[in-house]
């Protein structure tokens, strides 16, 4: 009896499961109030029956509160439901078929037939509405898109009520759309067509299909329910490779569509009945029950956006949200690349933030008249690749810096720093004076400490550490002394990298801008090189002192591109440092190269430079997630080569894009829980701990 | 009679034996759909008029039932039967039948042949394929993939070893000398097809497809491809990648390529990465590759099948690697830079630790042929010295590069080449790096790649020779020029960068070690 109910639970699992689902959607989506409280306290460490009953108090306090509010949208559900892949590479979760078991399949049709959009040509869009909001803005028409979609559908109904078939042309539409707005019908239709052909693009993995049937001798057609013109399908096939198509058969030329189950019929007639087929196509409906249907032999190719929506952001503008989304859909999900999960990294989140980190630059350049741009080590690396590939006309250089060479260069300016950085924030780690004054490169600080009472194995503690600053400040010139051949080298090597430069701007990834600020009072201030410095940051949010460059902001001098207190504020208190959001930030600009420590003199006399120990265990996974990112800023130009202003990618997609991503430490515990940190930056200590270790004592905390 | 095939091998034996033994009888050939090439080619071979009837026998479908009866845990008998019976009831819905005919079989290992033994229908057996009746391993061993058909094998006696077997039709030339066998008769495709009258050798070519022989130029090459993507043992990018590699390495500049594809390898696009190139039909059994060209060709290269080597009777040249090149193909580049390296610096022999054939012929493609010698514990009396670390086995960097130190300076060749396939300073140990003044990298730039090789040597005139090397080679196949380039005086910023990387390199390395030994 047992192993029954067992075997029956069993066959009906995936059924239960689906319905529990349901049920738990509709409880969940019930009212706004019920949605937020219940995902922003869902934890996978909580017990499915801890969340029900969660839900059910949730549910009642609504009751009994009266709580009435709207119901989460579709698109708003996403939001919540929509989950990375944490475990493995999206594009191998696909499961297309792979090439030799199609030519197998390939090898027994003599006609193979295609579908045409989502199939043969992708665009670089989730949704094919988004189109219309390019030709929106060419016609100057604000309201076009709903328009369009308004159109679309009367047209449709209307001829479902003449012909029984709801197949309509683009003239149909376009009749239909001259109710809403008055243009040349002719030239907005022109436009349309022209936007789709610039558009559309081949995909990889069916052109290697189509390839293979052109290979193998096979007569090759297309079937598509359509309402564009024959001549524009046919010259956006062309343009995008697959020259070999003897025949596209068009819903709107023949007058009824694939769904309808009457094209594929009509294509065996045309064709030869004795002939054997395959189809393929993203339909399921259309291009594989009615193809099957109509005795074709058929390979079901799942739409590319249906799988991979439920792993993308959402919360995005409408038009750069859907090409985002579009742009990696078609990579990821098309079956034809098997990429690692450093990659998909790269290519599906970090991209989009260094690609409209760069425009964005990019555009603060020309505003400004910025001569030359300085990328600072090692953020900048990735930045710098991708800012030249789309501006090779600019002036711009990786320049070696960091936080521990400009504290000590800066020592002299900004004595408060110093001490943070070196005896202030080290007391957590428990580290004696010998450590200490090894961090700072002042072996000879130890007998003038000692003579305070300081001996080398004296551990810094908060009650000692005014003490300590005492002797430093009585003894300030041993300091200065001590970093002033390192002053030399770093002045020698910005004379030389701003040689002729009037004006010149820092980029970094953030956060207090502490780099951008140092290096901005060591040119105008210290060397007094006839330039000015301006700087870039992706964001602003210093946890210590929210207010810190506040002036700068204000005059300009630095910018923030996602947010700071003086922009998308909400986005700066949702970003949680506690939670290390900004870490896995800065490794999306993670460079395969050790960390600059210091500037020296050279024995000719000319700049070298001493870099902090090496985190090559890292090294193969960086290299990837820039592969990714340059990969991603390619396919996204390319796809809007002809809309340049479709690369301005507001701070705020970009800031959700990212905290889609950092918000999951699951997905980074996974992919970089043995990425070697050095919390001890500058300190040239080689014990690393692993991000997985830093995690774990960060959110414990 | 009836004939039944599985292969194209199979279906060219069928094809050979009517015309040549059975001309005017009429004849029925089964071909079964385990093997995709004989479903999508079987409407042609029923126009061929060789045969009366053509029938697509679903084997597969068979084939599928016995797995799943397998997976039932079923005894090998019951499943015997159930495949028997579901072989019958497909004979039936074809209208085929098998009562009074002459019944010959190729192979006899498949559903088809466990009906046939099950039923003692008397039967013809012809040898899986050329000489495979000797040796028979290589057969068994992918057999035991179907652990029912492996057993089935022994236990219904197939190969022609059972009571009903008439006899068996294997090409005695080809055997493993002293192979004897009562039941054996000989039965030799190239002696068939050589003894054919051209006109009736012209319908076994129109068959599979050939048509007119292919006329060659006098700078023609062969490429025969494997189907290794269709093995799993690579994705498919990567086989195109590996003969674009071959084709521009291997071949001299500028020759006609005449690709083969193997008959496995559908999926292939060698119209398309090849461009200019023809694609010789890849149903198209090898046997008849002397009958569809007209002249010879200037060289013949294989990965790994040693189909090749017979091929001399066509060929100037044949070439074919080992297994280790399903690796090695990805470092080209850097061997034949390695390669052009030593040409210039007048070696004329060397020793290497990793691919020898890969690299002589490189060697002799570049220029001045080199001869290369393996040796698995690398000679320190050897003049000039390639390291590969592809086959490296020890799992301890600090170990690898201790062992490569001691060998350095125990060597005394004028140059050691290090190929760093996967590790870049396999020789720094962290203590040594007196050793970096020996060495002197070359840069490949390869397209938006780049890679690195390091030269070792003492001698001052040949660290002069690698600093000044600079080289190009187009690959237009792969479509990149690759640079080869030694390092210049001109980097010097990069110089000062690398060093400063190198120094805390070492010191993180030292760092180590000294936990090590305090641990």
């Amino acid at each position: 009896m047992i192993s029954r109910i067992l075997e029956f639970y069993k066959r009906k699992r995936r059924g239960f499961k689906r319905r529990i689902d349901r049920w738990t959607r509709r409880f969940t989506m019930h009212n706004r109030m019920i949605t937020e409280a219940f995902y922003r306290e869902r934890s996978p460490k909580i017990g499915r029956f801890r969340r029900g009953l969660y839900l059910f108090l949730l549910c009642m306090a609504s009751v009994v509160g009266k709580v009435y509010s709207h119901k989460a949208t579709p698109q708003e559900r996403r939001d919540y439901t929509n989950r990375v892949c944490c475990f493995r590479p999206e594009s191998s979760t696909t499961k297309r078929p792979g090439y030799p078991t199609l030519a197998k399949q390939l090898l027994l049709c003599d006609v193979v037939s295609f579908d045409v959009f989502d199939t043969l040509l992708f665009r670089p869009f989730d949704d094919p509405k988004s189109v219309f909001y390019l030709v929106g803005e060419a016609l100057h028409c604000p309201s076009f898109t709903r328009y369009r979609v308004l159109a679309e559908k009367q047209a449709r109904k209307e001829a479902m009520e003449k012909n029984g078939s709801n197949e309509v042309t683009l003239e149909d539409i376009y009749q239909k759309l001259s109710r809403y707005a008055a243009f040349d019908i002719h030239r907005a239709m022109e436009l349309e067509e022209q936007t789709e052909l610039s558009l559309l693009q081949a995909n990889p993995y069916m052109m290697q299909v189509y390839q293979m049937a052109v290979e193998l001798g096979k007569t090759i057609i297309a079937v598509s329910d359509m309402y564009l013109p024959g001549a524009v399908i046919r010259q956006a096939l062309e343009k995008n490779g697959y020259t070999h198509i003897q025949r596209v058969f068009l819903s709107q030329e023949c007058g009824f569509s694939k769904r309808s189950g009457q094209l594929f019929p009509y294509v065996r007639e045309q064709m030869g009945p004795d002939k054997k087929y395959l189809h393929m196509g993203d339909n399921y409906t259309a291009d594989f029950i009615r193809a099957k249907a109509a005795g074709f032999d058929t390979r079901y190719y799942p739409n590319g956006n249906r799988l991979g929506n439920p792993h993308r952001c959402v919360d995005l503008t409408a038009l750069i949200g859907s090409a985002y989304r579009g742009v990696v859909n078609n990579r990821l999900c098309c079956g034809a690349y098997r990429e690692n999960q450093y990659f998909e990294y790269g290519y599906a989140y970090a991209g989009f933030y260094v690609l409209g980190y760069c425009v964005w630059i990019h555009e603060r350049v020309k505003a400004k008249g910025i001569q030359k741009l300085l990328f600072l080590s090692r953020d900048g690396d990735i930045l710098q690749k991708v800012y030249q590939k789309l501006y090779p006309e600019e002036d711009t250089e990786y320049v070696y810096w960091s936080r521990a060479a400009a504290t000590r260069l800066t020592a002299g300016c900004f004595r408060n720093e110093f001490f943070l950085r070196y005896i202030k924030y080290k007391i957590s780690r428990k580290i004696n004076m010998t450590q200490m004054l090894k961090a700072m490169e002042l072996p000879q600080m130890q007998p003038l400490l000692t003579e305070a009472g300081f001996l080398p194995d004296t551990l810094l503690t908060s009650e000692n550490y005014e003490d300590i600053v005492s002797v430093f400040l009585s003894h300030w010139n041993v300091v200065e002394e001590a970093y002033a051949s390192s002053n030399r080298a770093a002045r020698s090597y910005y004379e030389e990298k701003l040689a002729g430069v009037h004006s010149a701007a820092a980029v970094d990834v953030g956060w207090a801008a502490s780099g951008v600020s140092a290096l901005r009072v060591l040119v105008e201030d210290v060397w007094k090189l006839d330039c000015k410095i301006y700087g870039f940051v992706s964001g602003a949010n210093y946890m210590h002192d929210q207010n810190i460059i506040e002036a700068p902001l204000a005059a300009g001098d630095i910018e923030s591109y996602m947010f700071s207190q003086r922009k998308n504020r909400e986005l700066k208190r949702r970003h949680r440092v506690g939670q290390l959001y900004s870490v896995y930030i800065e490794m999306m600009l993670a460079s395969p190269s050790p960390s600059f420590l210091q500037y020296e003199e050279g024995e000719d006399g000319k700049p070298a430079f001493r870099f902090d120990l090496p985190e090559v265990e890292g090294y193969g996974m960086i290299q990837e997630l820039q592969r990714g990112i340059l990969t991603f800023v390619e396919d996204y130009t390319r796809a809007f080569a002809q809309y340049p202003w479709m690369l301005r990618i507001c701070g705020e997609d970009a800031y959700h894009v990212c905290r889609f991503i950092v918000s999951q430490p699951a997905y980074f515990r996974n992919l970089f829980g043995e990425y070697p940190v050095n919390r001890a930056v500058g300190t040239s200590s080689y014990e690393m701990e692993t991000l997985a270790e830093l995690m774990e004592r960060e959110y414990r905390d | 009679m009836v004939y039944y095939a599985l292969t194209t091998y199979h279906v060219l034996c069928c094809v050979l034996h009517k015309m040549a033994v059975h001309p005017q009888e009429p004849a029925t050939l089964l071909l079964s759909d385990i093997h995709r090439n004989s479903v999508a080619f079987a409407r042609r071979y029923e126009q061929s008029g060789i045969f009366d009837r053509v029938v697509v026998l679903p084997e597969l479908s068979v084939l599928d039932h016995q797995r799943y009866l397998e997976r039932k845990h079923l005894p090998v008998k019951l499943i015997l039967r159930a495949c028997c019976r579901r072989m019958e009831e497909l004979l039936k819905a074809q209208q085929v039948s098998l009562k009074g005919q002459e019944l010959y079989l190729c192979p006899d290992h498949f559903p088809f042949g466990w009906y046939v033994i099950k039923n003692r229908m008397p039967y013809h057996c012809f040898e899986e394929g050329s000489g495979v009746l000797s040796d028979r391993e290589f057969a068994l061993h992918n057999m035991k993939r179907n652990k029912t058909q492996y057993q089935l094998c022994f236990d219904l006696g197939c190969f022609g070893d059972n009571e009903y077997a008439i006899e068996v039709l294997a090409d005695v030339g080809k055997q493993k000398p002293g192979y004897t066998n009562p039941k054996m008769k000989d039965f030799s495709v190239d002696r068939i097809l050589s003894e054919m009258e051209p006109e009736r050798r012209q319908v076994v070519l129109d068959f599979f497809g050939m048509g007119e022989p292919l006329s060659l130029r006098e700078n023609s090459v062969l490429l025969l491809t494997q189907h290794m993507a269709n093995l799993g043992l690579m994705t498919l990018e990567e086989q195109h990648r590996l003969y674009q590699l071959f084709a521009d390495y291997l071949f001299p500049a500028g020759s006609h390529l005449v690709i083969k594809p193997h008959p496995d390898d559908i999926a292939g696009n060698y119209r398309r990465i090849f461009p200019g190139s023809e694609v010789l039909p890849f149903a198209m059994p090898s046997e008849l590759m002397r009958y569809g060209v007209k002249g010879r060709f200037q060289k013949a290269a294989a990965a790994y099948s040693t189909s090749v080597r017979s091929m001399g009777y066509l060929c100037d040249e044949t070439l074919c690697f080992d297994s280790r090149i399903l690796t090695d193909w990805k470092y080209i580049p850097e061997y034949d830079c390695t390669v052009r390296f030593l040409q210039e610096i007048g070696a004329k022999s060397a020793v290497t630790n990793g691919d020898e054939g890969l690299l002589t012929e490189l060697s002799s493609m570049a220029g001045d042929k080199i001869a290369f010698t393996h040796q698995e514990h690398l000679d320190t009396s050897a003049e000039y010295v390639v390291i590969s670390d592809l086959e490296e086995q020890n799992p301890d960097p600090l170990e690898r590069a201790r062992e490569m130190e001691s060998y350095l300076k125990a060597a005394n060749a004028k140059a050691v080449v290090f190929c760093q396939e996967r590790e870049q300073f396999s020789f720094f140990t962290g203590e040594n790096q007196p050793v970096f003044a020996h060495i002197r990298p070359i840069t490949l730039k390869m397209g938006d790649q780049q890679r690195q090789i390091f030269v070792y040597t003492k001698e001052k005139a040949i660290m002069e020779k690698a600093e000044q090397f600079h080289q190009q080679k187009e690959l237009p196949y792969t479509g990149v020029t690759v640079d080869m380039k030694g390092i210049s005086t001109s980097e010097a910023e990069k110089i000062r960068v690398l060093e400063g990387v190198l120094a805390a390199t070492e010191k993180r390395l030292n760092d180590y070690i000294q936990a090590g030994k305090k641990g």
